[in-house]
């Protein structure tokens, strides 16, 4: 759009002609020393924690962060070369806050919520302070609505309620990010307003995260929050609380939001580094000792709220590393006990091939079994049956199945079975009604025959073929969200009409000879 | 920046000023003693360790002479032999603040591009006097850099009523103005 400079001038005269400026009292001090990110302040006596200062002279801002006897401990937010011993600071009377809302949505923000996609301001007056307290108990809901993330494993076993607080922890190279993501992906034709955080992650896995989000279509209805390992440490310390601040915009709006933290143990190390520069005691693991307090203060926020509130909600997912399967160490015991409940991506299945990598025996989900759909209820109880059946015989079956008596052999070929369907590719979520079909599929015998190196070819023709000439089957799942009998005659009747029109359908006539 | 060693020096001093009702003799003695450390060559020959702690208090004692009682001359002798005689500025500023405090008193820097009149001055003297309900000091100073206005500092409080000021304001507001 072309503005004439005489249009320029009169805005500009405008501006002026309605420059109003009162003076009026404020709080001020000295900086008496900066580096690493944090400037040493005297003066500000009446400067309130967490306020936000200014640095007019370079034009930078900060956050109190530390208030000792006599000095100030400021967080710059900002590039703090610019900024001087004896630079003057103001106090500004406000409170840390990031813009919020609806224009938000599609962005590629850093921790202050200013856009760093090239995309233009952002056009919101809305602001939320990025620490807030949590929803009271009077406030919140039971969590009783699913969030689907697409992933048989989780949807069926551990499944994740809107308003629950998700650990996704493993060591590195595991799939924690990629679970996340394709819950993202998975809410592409849902109400959840997904927000990825990303806390000292290198700058080429953010272009890149954002980029598959793009390509998977999910980035324009998603807000991504980044403080990259290239930003400094306060940055990253706040970002996590800044998408939060965007995230309960929505929930206090009536809507639903998915935030996902990547990852919690970056974001304590840039903490334990701010808490260091400003000379606070290490405690454990050289972190401060409120670090526990830290997450939970910010886990906290994730609530549904109650239906006089608007019934908002704020899932969180958030993702810890571990060092060599070390689940005991100080930041993942921390943020084990805060949420309620975890899927634990275990190395050893990860190369063996089960992708995604859940380990199910250990993963649980505290609060989520109340909003699982009640169509996956009726399957998944089989399954879990199974498979735990399956992890006590699994020894055995390293030696060779022929020794055994039929029955343990039967469960450990069912087993094996049921580990074979759980795998799944990435970027692939399944909308709710393919997964009932499927596991149902596979709890009720028809994979019996086929060998198990054939059973995910079998299910994707199966789910072909249901797609395709049963359309109206899913449908009907999708909307009554509840296996009836009648709902399973035609599933029978179906799924013995596909098997006997494959080429399993002679194997199995041959076993049963 | 005052060191917090230099808090309780000026602490003590004030406490044991109150209790024999000296305090403005101290308050002219610790001038005094400042005055004779401002000299640079004074100040290094007072915490110069290849010189016996004895021989430096003997050589205040002469400079001194009468003109400091003898409480505050123990005050010079125990600084000398704890090294801290680089402390005596600021123990004079913090009890000079202490002292103000005390009676009421606030001192408020007044910055000007201008020398202010005489009436000028007494009309900010008694606006600053039933804002802060104390008894007020002024500290002149003059600043062309504001360019014109007022700048007036209590403490940590500053109000900012300057041209540069205004200007730097509208500056960041039209920056931030979306066309």
């Amino acid at each position: 759009m072309a503005v004439r400079p005489t249009e320029i001038s009169d805005i500009i005269r405008q501006q002026i002609a309605g420059f109003d400026d009162t003076t009026s009292l404020t709080n001020v001090g000295t900086v008496v020393s900066i580096g690493d990110g944090i400037a040493n302040v005297y003066g500000l006596s009446n400067v309130m924690a967490s306020e936000l200062v200014e640095f007019p002279r370079s034009g930078t801002s900060g956050m109190a962060f530390n208030l000792s006897e006599d000095s100030v401990g400021v967080l710059v937010l900002g590039d703090y070369r610019d900024i001087e011993e004896g630079d003057e600071v103001r106090a500004t009377g406000g409170v840390a806050s990031v813009p919020v809302g609806d224009a938000l949505i599609g962005r590629v923000v850093n921790a202050l919520g200013e856009p760093i996609d090239g995309k233009g301001p952002i056009a919101t007056d809305q602001r939320r302070q990025i620490e807030i307290i949590a929803p009271g108990v009077i406030q919140r809901a039971n969590v009783d609505q699913p969030l689907q993330t697409g992933i048989k494993a989780i949807d069926a076993m551990i499944p994740i309620g809107r308003g629950q607080r998700e650990l996704i922890i493993g060591d590195r190279q595991t799939g924690k990010t990629a679970v996340a993501l394709d819950t993202i992906i998975n809410q592409r034709d849902s109400d959840v307003i997904p927000i990825y955080v990303a806390i000292g992650l290198k700058q080429a896995q953010v272009a890149q995260t954002v980029r598959i989000l793009e390509e998977q279509g999910v980035l324009h209805k998603s807000i991504v929050v980044v403080a990259s390992a290239a930003d400094p440490a306060t940055q990253q310390f706040l970002a996590p609380f800044a998408g939060t601040a965007m995230g309960e915009e929505f929930m206090q709006t009536g809507r639903h939001a998915l935030i996902i933290y990547d990852d919690l143990s970056k974001h304590a190390q840039a903490y334990r580094e701010v808490s260091l520069l400003t000379r606070r005691p290490p405690g454990r693991e050289a972190y401060p000792g409120d670090v526990f307090y830290l997450h939970s203060r910010l886990l906290e926020r994730s609530a549904r709220l109650s239906d006089e509130l608007g019934g908002g909600t704020l899932t969180s997912l958030p993702i810890i590393e571990t060092q060599a399967g070390d689940v005991s160490a100080y930041i993942p015991t921390n943020v084990i006990s805060i949420t309620d409940g975890q899927i634990y991506l275990d190395p050893d299945l990860f190369y063996a091939g089960i992708r995604p990598a859940i380990n199910v025996g250990i993963s649980v989900s505290r609060v989520g079994g109340a909003a699982q759909v009640k169509a996956m209820r009726q399957v998944a109880g089989r399954l879990r049956l199974d498979l735990a059946q399956f992890r006590d015989l699994a020894a055995f079956a390293q030696f060779g199945t022929s020794d055994l008596d039929p029955a343990t052999r039967k469960q450990i070929e069912t087993g094996t079975r049921m580990t074979e369907i759980l795998k799944q590719g990435q970027y692939q979520p399944m909308p709710v009604q393919e997964e009932v079909v499927d596991l149902w599929m596979a709890g009720n015998g028809y994979l019996d025959n086929v060998p198990v190196e054939e059973v995910r070819a079998f299910e994707l023709e199966y789910l072909d073929y249901m797609r395709t000439a049963h359309s109206d089957l899913l449908a009907q799942i999708a909307d009554k969200r509840e296996l009836t009998d009648e709902i399973i005659e035609k599933l029978r009747a179906a799924s013995d009409a596909f098997k006997a029109g494959s080429r399993w359908a002679t194997t199995s006539a041959r076993s049963a000879a | 920046m005052a060191s917090s060693a230099a808090k309780r020096y000026a602490q003590a001093v004030f406490s044991l000023g109150q209790e024999q009702g000296t305090l403005d003799a101290w308050s002219e003695d610790l001038a005094m003693l400042s005055r004779i450390v401002a000299d640079n060559r004074i100040a290094t020959y007072l915490i110069n360790p290849s010189v016996a702690a004895e021989r430096r208090i003997e050589a205040l004692e002469t400079s001194l002479g009468t003109n400091v009682r003898p409480e505050a001359r123990n005050l010079a002798k125990m600084l000398i032999e704890r090294n801290r005689t680089m402390l005596i500025p600021q123990i004079r500023e913090m009890f000079d603040d202490r002292l103000r405090q005390e009676r009421g008193i606030v001192v408020a820097e007044v910055t000007t591009a201008e020398r202010l009149t005489d009436a000028e001055r007494d009309a900010i003297g008694e606006r600053l006097v039933t804002m802060t309900g104390k008894r007020v000091e002024l500290l002149l100073k003059i600043d062309p850099e504001i360019i014109g206005g007022i700048i007036i500092r209590i403490g940590d409080q500053v109000i900012d009523g300057s041209v540069r000021n205004k200007l730097e304001k509208m500056r960041s507001r039209l920056l931030a103005g979306r066309l």
